[in-house]
């Protein structure tokens, strides 16, 4: 038994629209460290499962506690920007942002000085590489630009739990590697616990030890224990 | 004639006064409607003024607090039945909508409140502003500018993308209120600065400008404030030059300046294009 501490537990959780179950009676538990790779067809649960995770969706039934604490409650209010989120598609593109404003989202909700936020987000941006692209607009950076962009968001939010959906899908091959190897970076270096939905081969995490893995199929959701990609 | 020897008339120059504050604070809260497709919210909030006007000179008391009064109901209503009904809050806006026109007119047929009286509501008039409306003109125009300045993070990521937003620990429902509450008190304020036919002039034109040419989130609102209290100035002096309602000068000069900034947008768009071709020539001949 780990003695690592539990990041995420889920407790007869349970999903799904209209007369559609995605998944039911889900108990799932992911620790510090873990990097869990959720794979499974489209439509079958993924993003609703981790909409819930993070509190943007409730379960039909079931219950979610993240680093200690049950979602919606009053403890989770004050820890949630401790899981970072990073969505499938890049977000609004149309609204006139630059790079630096992007990342420093992720300070926004940080009980720190205003030079000790500016800082996180220079920091973020330079382990990530995308301190060049501080000044550009969001809308103008491609597909591999704007995942960086948002991994160095959620390292200026002093997240502890990266979330990310599908942040590979229409990249060209060498912006997926990039950003696999960044996020097999911040795990190992930062000791991030990962959470990545993606249903393609990476060879970037394929080395990375300790990989477990969910997979959706039919409405059943199973633990594929230690994963070799 | 000495054109500032107009301003010793105090009416125009409370006016002016207003129309200033107004241009210059005003859009920052048509970037916010503009951003949150709160367009459905405007017009209810333009009706709820107006049922607010007719409550208002029904029972006699001011109605621009019975103004602020009836839409602070409504934004505070209007998400919780949303969400209570599931329903699309444009839908809910929608309801609201029509509900305070009839409202309205119920009450102007039962209280025989004369039509003219409600209907200039519609209109507007700078020129008709009491020492207490420009006040809180001004005073409203600064909250709106303090509250972007003090709260620009946290705004900034709730209108980038809310789910976002939550994610990075800001209270996106707050946030989301409190730019309700300010659109729904600017839309009420500019109802009775230039009249609800017009308001876009001071609220939306500068914002829309704003969006199209804008590379930052700072320089959006920046450039906003900047667009709209320029319209302000130039469609004060042109209607005053030519002898129009100065709303109407502030319309035009607000409309021309969309038309540059949208032309210029497309060049900016157009030059990006060809160097992106350019550079991709570049890198292929560089393989080739």
């Amino acid at each position: 038994m780990s003695n690592r501490n539990i990041i995420i537990r889920t407790e007869k959780l349970s999903a799904g629209f209209g007369d559609r179950v995605l998944f039911s009676g889900l108990d799932l538990e992911i620790r510090e460290g873990d990097f869990t790779l959720i794979r499974g067809e489209n439509g079958s649960g993924k993003t609703t499962l981790v909409k819930i995770l993070l509190g943007l969706q409730k379960p039909r039934a079931g219950r979610v506690w993240l680093f200690g604490a049950e979602v919606g409650s009053r403890e989770w209010r004050r820890t949630r920007r401790l899981a970072a989120y990073v969505r499938q598609h890049a977000a609004a593109s149309d609204f006139p942002i630059n790079a630096r404003e992007t990342v420093e989202i992720g300070t926004a909700a940080l009980r720190v000085g205003r030079r000790e936020k500016k800082l996180a987000a220079t920091e973020a941006m330079r382990l990530v590489n995308c301190l060049h692209l501080a000044r550009s607009p969001y809308a103008v950076l491609s597909g591999g630009e704007k995942q960086r962009v948002s991994i160095a968001r959620c390292l200026a939010q002093r997240a502890r739990l990266l979330v990310l959906d599908e942040p590979a899908a229409h990249l060209d091959a060498r912006s997926k590697t990039d950003l696999m190897d960044i996020l097999a970076r911040c795990r190992r270096e930062q000791g991030l616990t990962v959470v990545l939905i993606s249903h393609e081969h990476h060879e970037a995490i394929a080395e990375e030890d300790g990989i477990s893995g969910l997979s959706f199929e039919d409405g059943v959701v199973r633990r594929d224990g230690e994963v070799r990609l | 004639m000495n054109p500032l020897a107009a301003f010793a008339y105090a009416p125009l120059l409370k006016g002016f006064l207003a129309l200033l504050a107004a241009g210059a604070c005003f859009p920052l809260v048509g970037v916010f409607i503009l951003r949150l497709n709160l367009i459905p919210l405007k017009f209810t909030l333009m009706h709820g003024a107006f049922l607010g006007g007719a409550l208002a000179l029904a029972v006699g008391v001011d109605p621009l607090l019975a103004g602020f009064l009836l839409n602070a109901v409504i934004v505070l209503t209007l998400a919780p039945l949303a969400r209570a009904t599931r329903l699309n809050e444009g839908y809910v806006a929608g309801f609201f909508m029509t509900l305070t026109v009839a409202v309205a007119f119920i009450v102007i047929y039962k209280a025989s409140v004369p039509a003219k009286d409600v209907f200039a509501l519609l209109w507007g008039n700078i020129f008709a502003l009491s020492s207490i409306d420009l006040a809180v003109t001004v005073g409203f125009a600064l909250a709106a500018a303090a509250f972007v300045l003090f709260f620009f993070k946290p705004i900034g990521a709730v209108l980038f993308d809310r789910e976002i937003a939550f994610s990075a620990g800001i209270n996106e429902r707050l946030y989301s209120n409190l730019i309700a509450i300010a659109s729904g008190f600017t839309v009420t304020l500019a109802m009775k600065l230039i009249g609800a036919l017009l308001l876009d002039a001071v609220l939306i034109l500068p914002a829309l400008a704003a969006l199209l040419v804008a590379r930052s989130a700072r320089g959006l609102f920046v450039l906003a404030s900047v667009f709209g209290l320029t319209y302000a100035l130039i469609g004060f002096a042109g209607a005053t030059a030519v002898d129009v309602p100065a709303s109407t000068g502030v319309t035009i000069a607000g409309a021309v300046g969309f038309g540059a900034c949208f032309a210029y947008s497309r060049l900016v768009r157009r030059s990006r294009a060809m160097k992106g071709t350019t550079d991709n020539t570049d890198e292929e001949s560089n393989h080739g």
